[in-house]
C-alpha cells in the first residue's frame, strides 16, 4: 500500500515517465507548474481491506498488469519508512517480504541475504544464504569464477568477445533480453537534421554483420524480435548502402554528375558520441568502420564519461550521433515505443510527432488487444519511417552457472526467483550445460 | 624546530580550504549532477530534487553550508548511498585502503632499502644488476597488467591465494594486491636508495668517517645509509599518503572496498558530499605526512636546518 | 643570500670586465678547491657521452629505444604497404570477426598474417601495437619534458631560497597533489572540448603535463637542501655568485642523479595515467590507441586471449627497461665527482 504513494511523493526517487502515464493524476501534477503532495487517494490506489489492492485507471492501461513485477510496486513497511528516513535501506533497518531478509550491504563488496524464516513458504526456500558480491570488471568476477570462489554470475557478466571460447563451455547459459541497443540521431541540428542523412546512416549499417559478431540478434525495429508474442512489428529499412549513397546524393552531397561525393559529406559535423562502458566503444569501432567501409565517410568517435554523456545528450548538444540503450520495464511494446511519446525521459533526438503520440495515446484507449497491437505497431512504423534512432542489436543475458547449481534460469527480465535455486549435492544429478526450464 | 612544526601545522587548516574550495568548485564546473541519468528529469521534478538538497540558494549559502560541514568535521550524508553519512562511508573504507596500503609500503620499505643497499656496497658487481634488473622490472610492469598476471599464476595456475576480494586482516587475500601494489614501490625505493648510497659514499664526510677508523660497518649503517635515505624520506610522504588513501587501480582489479573505489565513483556520481569528504581527508594526510617528511629530513641529515 | 647581494651591488662599474672574468676564474676553482666539483660545460656533455657510449647495458638501452622508435614511426606504414593492415582496419568477411592467436589462420593452421594475433574485431594486433607506440612514445617525451622543466626549477628555486617563499611553493605543490585528479580532468574535458583529434592529443598532454612535475619538484628540493648548505655553494656565494646561476650552474648539475632517476621512473607513470584518461575519453580518441590503452584491454581479456596482453604488455616493458638503462647510464655518465676517474 505504502509503495505506488512514495514513488510519487516528491522526497522519493527519481519518477519515472512510465509511472506517470500509469496514474493520470499523478502526470498532470507532474506536468503543472508546480508539483504538490499527492496521496494514495489522488491517484487511484486504495486499500479495499488488509489483504486487497485496488488501483483505479483512467484509461485501459492494458500492459499495467505487466509492470508488478517492477521494483516500483514492490510492498513496503510504511512505518519504517516514518521511522528511520532515508536510512530505512539499511541491512539493520528495512523490513522485506521476499524469501531471503538483507543481511548485511557493503558498497563495492558485497550483499548478503539470509533466508527468512518468517517467510510463508521458508520451509520450501532451499538456500540459507546469497552472498552478491559487487564486482565492477568482469576480469575479476571471471577469475572468481575460475578459482571456484563463485557458484555463478549474473547477468551481464561474460563479454562478447570472449564467446568464441566461453561459448560452447557447459556452464554457459544465454537467453535474449527484453532490452536494446540504439544510437540517437539529433534531428534538431547539422547533417542529421535531415532524414535522408538519417535513413542513409541507418541502411549503410550491415546490422547482420554486428550482431553475428557481438553473438547477439539485430535490432530491425524499436521493439526487439520476438519477444512480445503476436505483436505484428513493422521492420525498418534492410541493409542497403548503395540506396544509402543515393539518399547522400538527393541531401545535396553529390559531385558533378550526380552521384555522392563522400568529400562534400560534412563529416567533421557528425560525431558518433558512446560512454567507455561495457561493451560501447568495441560497438562504436565498428559501426564507425563500416561507414567508413560503405559510404567512404570517417565519422570520428568521442568518449564522454557517462554523465558527461547523459547531459550532452539530453540537451541535445551533441554533433549527429549518440549511444543509447534501453532495457524494458514490463513486458510489453510499449515500453519502448514511449520513449518517443514526448521529448522529456529518454527522448534525446528532439524528435517529436503528435500523429505518433495520437496513435500511441488512442493504442492505449483500446480495450481489445489485438487492435492495441496494431495501432502499436503503426506508431513504431512511423517511427522507423522518420528515423530518429539507428535501432542496432538486441540485448542478450548471459551468466555462467557450476553444475551443482540448480534452479537458476536465465530470462528476459532478468528476474531470478531465488527461492527455488539450490545446491544439488549428488553428482549424478547435476547439470552439464543448460539446464531443463521449469523442472 | 618547534617553531617550525607549529607554523606548519597552522598552514594546514588554510590549506585545507583551498583545496576544499578548488574542489568545491571543480564539482560545480563538471556536467550533470548527482541526479543526471540517461532520461531527463521533468522540470518541475528537478526543481523539487534541487530544493531538497539546497541546490536552489545562492552559491554562497551551499558554500557556506560546506565550510561549516568541514569545520565541525561533519561531511553530511551522501548523495548517492541516501541514509549514510560520509563519515561512516570513511571509517568503512579506510581500514580497507590503509591495511593495503601499509602492508604494501612495508614490503617496498624492506625490500627496496634491502636491494639499493646491497647494490651501492658493490656496484657494478652480479648482486648490483640482479637487484636493480629486478627493480628495473617492477617499474616497467604496469600495475594493471602485473595485477592480472599475479593472478594468472597464483590463483588460476597454482590456486595458493584468491584472485579478489576482501577478507579483512590477516588474510589471504591480501597477499596478491599487497605485492601488486608494492612492486612499483620496492623498485623505486631500492633505486632512490642505490643512487642517494652513492652519492653519500662518495662524498667527504664519508672519507672523513673512514680516516677517523670507524669500522665499514659502522660507516655504512650510521653515516651512509642515513644521508643515502633522504631521497627515500621525500619520496615516502606523498607516496605513503596515497598509498593510504586508496589505489584506484589496485582496489578495482581485486574489487576490494576501499577509498580509492569509493572516490572514483563518487567523482563519476557527482556525489559531492562524498567527493570533499575523502578529498578533505586525502589532503589532510598529505599535508601530514609531507610534513612528518620535513621534520624528518632534519633528523637524518643534520645539514638540513630550519 | 643578503651578503650576497650586497656583494655584488658593490661591483665597481670600471672594473666591470676584469672583475667578471676573475669571477669565472674564482667560481671554477674555488669550486674544484672545496670538493672537486666543476660547473657544467660543453665539455662535460661530450664527456658525458663518451662515458656512455663505454657503458654497455646503456648502449644495448638505447639500441632497443632506438628500434623500437624507429619501428613506431615506419612499421605502420610498412605494414600497410605490404598486408593493408591498419591499426583500425576491421575486415569485412564476418568470419575473420574474432581474436586469433599469434600465426595462427581462420583455419587454426600456420599463417604469417598475424604474428601478434589479432584483437576480438580481428584487428591485427601488432599494427596496433606499432602505432600505438607513436601516441604512447609522444605522450612520455612530451610529459617527462614538461616534469624536468618545471619540476627540477620549480623544486631548486624552492628549495635554495628557503624561507617564506619555499613554504608558499611548497604548499601549492600540495594543494595540486590533494586535488581530484578525475574531476579536474572531467572538468577540462566540459570546458575545452576538442574540435579535432590533434586538440584532443594536445588537451591530453595537458592534463599529464599538469601533474607530472609534482613529485620532481619535491625531490630536487630535498636533493637541494641537503646541497645547499655544502662549502661549494657556501662559496660560490660567498664570491657573489647570482642567485640564478647557482641555482642552474652548481645545485641543478649536483643533483642530476636523482633527477635523471627519477625522470625515467616519471615515463611509466605518465603511460599509465595516459591508459587511465583514455578510460575517462580524455585519451586518445578511439579507434586510435596507445599501449597503456591496449594493454588496459588485453588485461580486461587476459583470461580468455593472453596474447593480448602480452604483446603490448611486454613491448611497453621492454621500452621502458631499456629507458631505465638509458637513464642510469645518462647518470652515471652526467654525475661530476664519476669525471676524476
Amino acid at each position: 500500500m505504502h509503495s505506488p504513494a512514495r514513488v510519487v511523493l516528491p522526497k522519493s526517487e527519481k519518477n519515472r515517465k512510465k509511472i506517470l502515464d500509469a496514474n493520470p493524476k499523478l502526470n498532470a501534477a507532474v506536468t503543472g507548474k508546480q508539483l504538490v503532495p499527492v496521496g494514495a487517494e489522488d491517484i487511484g490506489v486504495e486499500a479495499v481491506d488488509d489483504y486487497t489492492l485496488r488501483i483505479s485507471f483512467s484509461v485501459p492501461a492494458p500492459y499495467f498488469i505487466n509492470m508488478m513485477p517492477h521494483q516500483f510496486f514492490r510492498a513496503l513497511h510504511q512505518k519504517t519508512i516514518e521511522k528511520f528516513g532515508s536510512a530505512w535501506t539499511d541491512a539493520g533497518n528495512i523490513v522485506t517480504s521476499g524469501a531471503f531478509k538483507l543481511e548485511s550491504w557493503k558498497h563495492y563488496d558485497r550483499i548478503v541475504v539470509a533466508r527468512d524464516p518468517m517467510n510463508w513458504d521458508a520451509r520450501n526456500v532451499k538456500l540459507d544464504r546469497v552472498v552478491f558480491y559487487l564486482l565492477t570488471e568482469n576480469a575479476t568476477m571471471m577469475s572468481l569464477y575460475k578459482a571456484g570462489e563463485l557458484d555463478a554470475t549474473y547477468n551481464h557478466t561474460v563479454p562478447s568477445a570472449w564467446l568464441d571460447v566461453i561459448g560452447p563451455l557447459k556452464d554457459f547459459m544465454d537467453a535474449p533480453e527484453a532490452a536494446i541497443d540504439y544510437y540517437n540521431f539529433n534531428t534538431s541540428k547539422g547533417p542529421t537534421a535531415d532524414v535522408r542523412v538519417r535513413k542513409a546512416m541507418n541502411m549503410s549499417l550491415d546490422k547482420k554483420a554486428l550482431a553475428n559478431w557481438r553473438h547477439v540478434k539485430a535490432l530491425t525495429a524499436m521493439t526487439p524480435d520476438g519477444i512480445f508474442p503476436g505483436y505484428p512489428q513493422p521492420k525498418g529499412d534492410p541493409f542497403d548502402p548503395e540506396k544509402a549513397k543515393r539518399l547522400l546524393a538527393e541531401a545535396g552531397y553529390r559531385d558533378a554528375s550526380g552521384n555522392f561525393d563522400p568529400k562534400k559529406f560534412e563529416a567533421s559535423e557528425v560525431e558518433l558520441i558512446v560512454n567507455p562502458d561495457a561493451n560501447n566503444l568495441p560497438y562504436a569501432e565498428f559501426i564507425q568502420a563500416q561507414w567508413k567501409q560503405n559510404l567512404g565517410v570517417t565519422i570520428s568517435i568521442r568518449v564522454m564519461e557517462a554523465k558527461t554523456l547523459s547531459k550532452t545528450m539530453s540537451a541535445l548538444e551533441y554533433k549527429g550521433v549518440a549511444r543509447t540503450g534501453y532495457a524494458a520495464d514490463y513486458m510489453d511494446p510499449y515500453t519502448f515505443l514511449s520513449i518517443f511519446g514526448s521529448t522529456g525521459g529518454a527522448n534525446n533526438t528532439g524528435w517529436l510527432d503528435p500523429k505518433y503520440v495520437a496513435l500511441l495515446e488512442e493504442a492505449n484507449r483500446a480495450v481489445d488487444h489485438q487492435k492495441r497491437y496494431q495501432l502499436l505497431a503503426q506508431a513504431e512504423q512511423l517511427l522507423l519511417d522518420a528515423q530518429p534512432v539507428i535501432p542496432l542489436t538486441v540485448g542478450t543475458t548471459r551468466s555462467l552457472k557450476k553444475p551443482y547449481l540448480k534452479g537458476f534460469y536465465p530470462n528476459p527480465a532478468m528476474l531470478h526467483p531465488w527461492k527455488y535455486a539450490f545446491i544439488e549435492r549428488d553428482s549424478s544429478k547435476w547439470d552439464y550445460g543448460m539446464p531443463e526450464m521449469g523442472n | 624546530m618547534l617553531r617550525f612544526i607549529i607554523r606548519r601545522v597552522i598552514v594546514i587548516i588554510p590549506m585545507l580550504l583551498i583545496v576544499v574550495s578548488l574542489t568545491w568548485t571543480l564539482v560545480r564546473l563538471a556536467p550533470g549532477s548527482f541526479y543526471t541519468g540517461e532520461k531527463k528529469l521533468a522540470p518541475a521534478v528537478e526543481k523539487n530534487l534541487r530544493e531538497k538538497y539546497g541546490l536552489d540558494k545562492p552559491w554562497y549559502v551551499q558554500y557556506g553550508k560546506v565550510l561549516k560541514n568541514i569545520a565541525r568535521f561533519d561531511f553530511g550524508n551522501s548523495l548517492k548511498y541516501e541514509g549514510q553519512s560520509v563519515n561512516q562511508i570513511l571509517l568503512r573504507a579506510l581500514p580497507v585502503s590503509a591495511t593495503l596500503g601499509i602492508t604494501a609500503y612495508l614490503i617496498a620499505l624492506l625490500v627496496g632499502i634491502t636491494m639499493g643497499a646491497l647494490a651501492a656496497l658493490k656496484p657494478n658487481s652480479w648482486l648490483d644488476y640482479a637487484s636493480m634488473t629486478l627493480a628495473m622490472l617492477g617499474i616497467s610492469i604496469p600495475n594493471f597488467v602485473l595485477g592480472p598476471l599475479l593472478v594468472l599464476l597464483f590463483s588460476l595456475t597454482l590456486f595458493w591465494f584468491p584472485p579478489a576480494l576482501w577478507n579483512g586482516f590477516p588474510s589471504k587475500s591480501l597477499v596478491l594486491p599487497a605485492l601488486t601494489l608494492s612492486a612499483i614501490y620496492i623498485a623505486y625505493i631500492a633505486r632512490l636508495t642505490r643512487s642517494g648510497m652513492l652519492e653519500v659514499m662518495r662524498s667527504d664526510y664519508i672519507r672523513t668517517a673512514r680516516a677517523k677508523g670507524l669500522s665499514e660497518t659502522q660507516v655504512v649503517t650510521r653515516h651512509a645509509l642515513r644521508g643515502g635515505l633522504l631521497p627515500v624520506v621525500s619520496f615516502s610522504g606523498p607516496a605513503l599518503a596515497f598509498l593510504i588513501t586508496g589505489t584506484v587501480v589496485v582496489e578495482r582489479i581485486f574489487a576490494l572496498p576501499g577509498l580509492g573505489n569509493y572516490f572514483i565513483n563518487a567523482c563519476f556520481n557527482r556525489d559531492e558530499p562524498l567527493i570533499i569528504g575523502i578529498v578533505a581527508f586525502i589532503a589532510i594526510s598529505v599535508l601530514v605526512f609531507n610534513l612528518l617528511v620535513d621534520i624528518s629530513y632534519a633528523f637524518i641529515d643534520p645539514r638540513i636546518r630550519y | 643570500m643578503e651578503e650576497n647581494r650586497q656583494q655584488k651591488d658593490q661591483i665597481p662599474d670600471s672594473a666591470d670586465l676584469h672583475i667578471s672574468a676573475e669571477y669565472a676564474v674564482a667560481e671554477r676553482d674555488i669550486a674544484e678547491l672545496v670538493t672537486g666539483e666543476v660547473v657544467v660545460g660543453s665539455s662535460l656533455w661530450r664527456d658525458a657521452w663518451r662515458r656512455l657510449l663505454k657503458n654497455k647495458l646503456a648502449v644495448f638501452g638505447m639500441i632497443v629505444v632506438l628500434v623500437l622508435v624507429v619501428a613506431s614511426l615506419i612499421g605502420p606504414t610498412i605494414i600497410q604497404k605490404t598486408t593493408g593492415y591498419t591499426y583500425d582496419s576491421i575486415p569485412k568477411d564476418s568470419a575473420l570477426l574474432k581474436s586469433f592467436p599469434p600465426f595462427r589462420g581462420p583455419d587454426g593452421r600456420f599463417s604469417l598474417a598475424h604474428p601478434m594475433g589479432t584483437d576480438a574485431a580481428g584487428r591485427d594486433i601488432l599494427a596496433r601495437v606499432l602505432s600505438g607506440g607513436q601516441i604512447s612514445l609522444m605522450v612520455a617525451l612530451i610529459a617527462t619534458l614538461v616534469s624536468l622543466v618545471i619540476g627540477v626549477s620549480y623544486g631548486a628555486i624552492a628549495g635554495y631560497l628557503g624561507g617564506p617563499l619555499d613554504d608558499l611553493m611548497m604548499r601549492i605543490v600540495d594543494v595540486l597533489y590533494s586535488l581530484p585528479y578525475v574531476i579536474i580532468v572531467i572538468v577540462l574535458l566540459a570546458l575545452l572540448p576538442a574540435k579535432t583529434p590533434t586538440a584532443q592529443l594536445a588537451q591530453l598532454f595537458f592534463a599529464l603535463g599538469a601533474v607530472s612535475w609534482l613529485t620532481m619538484a619535491r625531490i630536487v628540493r630535498g636533493q637541494i637542501l641537503s646541497l645547499k648548505n655544502q662549502e661549494f655553494v657556501l662559496a660560490a656565494r660567498a664570491t657573489g655568485v647570482s642567485t640564478p646561476k647557482i641555482i642552474f650552474r652548481h645545485l641543478i648539475p649536483n643533483a642530476l642523479g636523482p633527477v635523471i632517476v627519477y625522470a625515467t621512473l616519471t615515463i611509466p607513470t605518465v603511460m599509465l595515467s595516459e591508459a587511465f584518461l583514455s578510460f575517462l575519453g580524455l585519451g586518445v580518441r578511439p579507434p586510435r590507441v596507445s599501449w597503456g590503452s591496449l594493454a588496459a584491454e588485453g588485461a580486461a581479456n587476459l583470461a580468455v586471449f593472453p596474447w593480448q596482453l602480452i604483446f603490448p604488455g611486454v613491448t611497453m616493458a621492454l621500452m621502458l627497461f631499456s629507458l631505465n638503462f638509458v637513464g642510469d647510464g645518462l647518470r652515471d655518465a652526467l654525475d661530476p665527482q664519476a669525471r676524476r676517474n
